[in-house]
């Protein structure tokens, strides 16, 4: 791959357990809480702790997509928050060729739990919910969008690879503006998947530490408003950052499991370094997966020592949970946030090294940083691997 | 850019292979099932064209075949039929992507796990049944299978999922992110999407909402997979021609821009709303075709419709569209009987939920 040319990100938007716009999400990380607790948004004899939305977040007044899933709410509430970051209204997606590329899980599935109130006759209102309760469709129908969409579902690097997609979509001319992003909501069947896999940890998950036994699942969304250089040079201030390249790879070992010589996400970072132009010393910071699984958190952090060796790395899901389809943009969004701060969170949750890692810990309190380039990156269900190269906006057109 | 279709995979009502789609456009025909659906109110019979996935076992082994389920099957057979069309089964691939696109994803085992844990005393679902409700397991079996270890993509856009997955494989393609693209669509049949059928068409429930005006016998629900090795042009031979443009949008917002010189073969299948717009949007007298009566209703029926362009483009020969109430208008040139493709490209368009579209132009 050839190195390409950045993506300008003018608008960003966070919605999760944390806070309910991204600069709540980053004081909380910054003090270091967490509120881990069992469900509450659906019924359930388990008790297994999750970071959940719990705020009524949803502000019906402000859209015409109201009877859409959790899922879709979520996204909504992100993208406007992002449009207005952005500086932009919405007669911008009237005027300019405008697509979205969401990723989700939960957004696709045949979910309703209303298909099975009886399982011989199945009513038809789910039906016309769920053909119509697509997150990407329903910011398309929102805001008027008249360009490509895609709903990614790569499972939980589904947020990263839209970013990455659409970053592309930029780069080739056929969109002016894509919003982008992750969305994904709690609820009872990924729960008890989760549990049927053994990796949801009873406690608030661990990452990176020696006595991690799992991940907490969350819920949340991130959505990021990619531009291209003639809008960017229109905009009346800079954009927050850039996507300066991105890189996938799949492990082709199992479904649920990391492939223990981490070959498939090496790829993905030599993929995003070689378009980004960057090398390991350009990196001021890595956001890790780390999702305090023990198989993850190993040859994550195996791979990491290798190949960005001394590089401060943490992850962000002991503060709200794995995210799912919205985890890679969610991640993505406190990356840009920090490189902006100079400053990354303690890895919550690590106290003990692990003696089978190498000897390479993610940060224990709040470290300032040098450098305005980062990368983040998600692994995946199916062994997909994601990996985004990111800037702050000091590029100029 | 041009993009050459290398192989392609297709399995569902008509039969398994190029072959079987090829001998199904040449008679007209495809032949369903008779499904029968238990509901409170008794016993109701819905039709469906179905896919056999018996050849799998000619590509896979029985052991690692135990617990997949019929649509991951399906997903793996047209992969393999792929590859075998363009004589790449064995050979080195190079970097090669897989883009996968459904419409409803896994649906029986999504549903069969929904109701273990929801109903049971006990919250419980198996976990190979969880990690195969994901929706890119499809894509993992073949990525493992076929021992890949390039980007891989899974995607789920209801109508549009085939057109989006097509919109990356030529960006990859455009980028030089890889050599080849292995892309195609899955969806399969199940007792919700008939009692949906059901509903539209036998009760009248909905029917003036929703429904497209398709006769009874037309609306059939399928299931199948169609998939194609994708690479750039001046990089293999192209007997079904090339991808030439692949476009998305919405046209309620902004008129579809389609070109004059060209064949339309129509997604129109039953189950939309704007199955009777399409119409409006083809420029007068243009030639038009569709073949839901071949493959059925299904969200990624646009797959099987590139399918039998790329048969169009390697006979020369536009097939006898199958009929349907959107001709009516007298606007359009119905193809009723086998003609020369000339110089026409072929243009697959598919009107979607919400004013969306989806449309990818071949040529030879």
């Amino acid at each position: 791959m050839k190195p390409v040319e950045p993506v300008a990100i003018a608008g960003i938007g966070c919605i999760c357990s944390a806070g309910l716009v991204l600069n709540e999400c980053m004081d909380f990380l910054y003090k270091g809480k967490r509120n881990p607790a069992p469900p509450v948004n659906f019924p359930t004899k388990l008790t297994f702790p999750v970071f959940e939305v719990l705020e009524d977040f949803f502000q019906s007044s402000l859209f015409e997509e109201k009877n859409v899933l959790r899922t879709c709410k979520l996204a909504l509430t992100a993208t406007l928050e992002a449009i207005s970051d952005a500086g932009f209204d919405r007669e911008i997606f009237k005027t300019k060729r405008v697509g979205a590329c969401i990723g989700t899980n939960v957004g696709c599935s045949m979910h309703d739990e209303s298909f099975s109130n009886d399982s011989n006759t199945p009513f038809i209102t789910p039906v016309y919910r769920f053909l119509f309760s697509n997150p990407t469709s329903s910011i398309a129908s929102e805001f008027g969008i008249t360009g490509p969409l895609q709903t990614v579902v790569n499972a939980c690097s589904s947020g990263n690879d839209a970013l990455g997609l659409a970053a592309s979509w930029i780069r080739s001319g056929i969109c002016d503006v894509v919003i982008a992003g992750g969305t994904d909501e709690m609820y009872q069947i990924t729960y008890t998947g989760f549990k049927s896999l053994l990796i949801n940890d009873d406690s608030p998950c661990k990452p990176f530490d020696v006595n991690r036994n799992g991940l907490n699942l969350g819920e949340g969304a991130a959505v990021f408003i990619l531009v291209s250089e003639e809008i960017e040079k229109e905009m009346k201030k800079n954009p927050r950052g850039y996507i300066l390249g991105y890189g996938a790879a799949t492990d082709a070992f199992h479904h649920t499991k990391t492939r223990p010589d981490g070959k498939g996400l090496k790829l993905a970072i030599d993929e995003a370094m070689e378009t980004s132009g960057t090398t390991p010393l350009d990196i001021a910071f890595i956001n890790a997966h780390g999702t305090g699984t023990l198989d993850n958190d190993l040859v994550e952090s195996r791979v990491l020592y290798e190949m960005f060796p001394g590089v401060p790395f943490f992850s962000t899901k002991g503060y709200t949970g794995h995210t799912l389809g919205a985890a890679g943009a969610i991640e993505a969004a406190f990356t840009i946030a920090c490189l902006e701060k100079g400053r990354i969170p303690a890895n919550v949750g690590f106290t003990t090294a692990d003696p089978e890692m190498p000897p390479a810990y993610p940060v224990q309190q709040n470290s300032t940083i040098n450098g305005n380039k980062a990368l983040s990156e998600t692994l995946a269900f199916g062994g997909n691997n994601s990996v985004l190269i990111l800037s702050t906006g000091e590029h100029q057109p | 850019m041009k993009i050459s279709i290398k192989g392609i995979g297709v399995l569902g009502g008509f039969g398994c292979g190029i072959g079987d789609l090829n001998n199904a456009l040449i008679t007209g025909k495809s032949s369903s099932s008779a499904m029968i659906i238990k509901t409170t109110g008794g016993d109701i019979e819905v039709p469906a064209f179905l896919a056999n996935t018996d050849r799998l076992k000619s590509f896979v082994n029985k052991r690692d075949l135990r617990r997949i389920d019929h649509y991951i099957r399906m997903a793996l057979l047209g992969c393999f039929l792929a590859l075998e069309d363009a004589d790449m089964l064995h050979a080195n691939r190079g970097k090669m992507g897989i883009i996968i696109a459904t419409g409803y994803g896994s649906t029986c085992n999504t549903f069969d796990l929904q109701h273990s844990v929801i109903t049971e005393a006990a919250p419980f679902c198996s976990p190979i049944q969880f990690s195969n409700s994901v929706h890119n397991a499809a894509a993992t079996y073949i990525s493992i299978l076929l021992k890949e270890v390039g980007p891989n993509l899974s995607v789920s856009h209801y109508d549009m999922s085939i057109t989006s997955a097509f919109l990356s494989a030529y960006q990859w393609l455009q980028e030089e992110r890889v050599e080849s693209v292995l892309v195609g669509s899955v969806d399969e049949y199940n007792k919700i999407l008939g009692y949906f059928r059901h509903c539209l068409y036998n009760t009248g429930n909905g029917k003036a909402d929703f429904a497209g005006k398709m006769n009874l016998e037309h609306a059939i629900i399928g299931e199948g997979a169609n998939f194609f090795l994708l690479a750039r042009e001046n990089e293999a031979d192209s007997p079904y021609g090339f991808i030439e443009d692949v476009r998305m949008g919405n046209f309620k917002h902004r008129r579809i821009n389609l070109p004059e010189n060209a064949a339309f073969f129509l997604g129109a299948d039953g189950y939309s709303e704007c199955d009777e717009q399409y119409a409006e949007h083809i420029p007068e007298k243009a030639f038009v075709a569709s073949y839901p009566h071949l493959y059925g209703g299904l969200p990624v029926g646009t797959g099987f419709d590139i399918a039998i362009a790329a048969l169009s483009n390697k006979s020369g020969t536009v097939f006898k569209s199958g009929d349907s109430p959107i001709y009516n208008s007298g606007r359009l040139n119905v193809i009723r009987h086998n003609e020369d493709l000339g110089s026409r490209r072929i243009c697959c368009l598919k009107l979607g939920a919400g004013g969306s579209y989806g449309c990818v132009s071949l040529n030879h």
